[in-house]
């Protein structure tokens, strides 16, 4: 009887920490539940909807001169797809659509980089058409300190 | 003056082997154009007028590598970089690009796997 008493003691004290365990894991939970929903991201570019994955963009965040800023993209179609259309879109320019690359037989590994031209800071898209008319893309801020459009030197 | 000779030299390509890869080849290409996006204006306060390579296309042994179908936002004196997979044997790449003045250019490197 007295075990008995004392076991249930135990049990009432252990009760306040199951009780702070559980959110803890319930945040693990959706810790790992985050990737998946940014992966379902969407946005919106010059009218196409475009899903937020696959596309990893390097670009300077900031730049002193908006003639020539070197950004080079690396796409990750998803497994089974192939790319038919790669555009590199810049949204304050007065032609927002800087590049457009067609693949061929060839081009497997979806590396590229050059070198483009900014009108104003903003959000610099790479975006990527596949096979079944989706459209993956990613895009990176930048901020200009001088526009390529009104030097008159 | 769209000499022949000015046409290959304008065009440069250099393949060298990638560092991440063993299996694939870095190509770049660098063209000597002076990409004017017509929004400049001269001393004069006269608009410089737009003159851009329009097109450009890459081949390895005849088969499309890609096209690009390019404007005004690409910087002056364009630079291409891309990998390609390593040919099996010894190949030729070739690149060729058209501007709106109708100016064209082309240059060819060829591939020796040892």
């Amino acid at each position: 009887m007295n075990t008995n008493i004392l076991s249930l003691r135990r049990l009432l004290l252990k009760a306040p920490l199951v009780s702070l365990a559980l959110p803890l894991f319930s945040e693990i939970r959706f810790a790992q539940a985050q990737p998946s929903s940014v992966i379902d991201a969407k946005a919106e570019i010059l009218g196409i909807s475009v899903t937020l994955a696959g596309v990893k963009i390097i670009f300077p965040e900031l730049s002193d001169n908006g003639n020539s800023i070197p950004i080079s993209f690396t796409v990750n179609p998803p497994l089974g797809r192939s790319i038919n259309q790669i555009e590199i879109i810049a949204p304050g320019n007065p032609y927002p659509k800087l590049l457009k690359i067609n693949p061929g037989v060839h081009y497997l590994a979806y590396q590229f980089a050059t070198r483009i031209r900014l009108a104003t800071a903003q959000n610099v898209w790479v975006i990527a058409k596949l096979d079944n008319d989706q459209v993956i893309g990613a895009f990176a801020p930048t901020v200009l300190t001088s526009s390529s459009c009104w030097d008159g030197t | 003056m769209a000499t022949l000779e000015n046409m290959i030299n304008r065009t440069r390509i250099t393949v060298s082997e990638s560092k991440q890869d063993a299996s694939l080849l870095d190509v770049k290409i660098l063209i000597a154009h002076v990409m004017e996006n017509g929004y400049r204006l001269n001393d004069d306060s006269q608009r410089i007028p737009a003159h851009i390579i329009t097109d450009l296309s890459v081949s390895l042994n005849s088969a499309v590598v890609f096209s690009l179908s390019i404007s005004t936002g690409i910087a002056a004196n364009p630079i291409f970089m891309f990998p390609i997979k390593k040919p099996e044997r010894p190949s030729k790449l070739a690149v060729a690009w058209i501007d709106d003045l109708g100016e064209k250019g082309f240059a060819t490197k060829e591939i020796f796997i040892q």
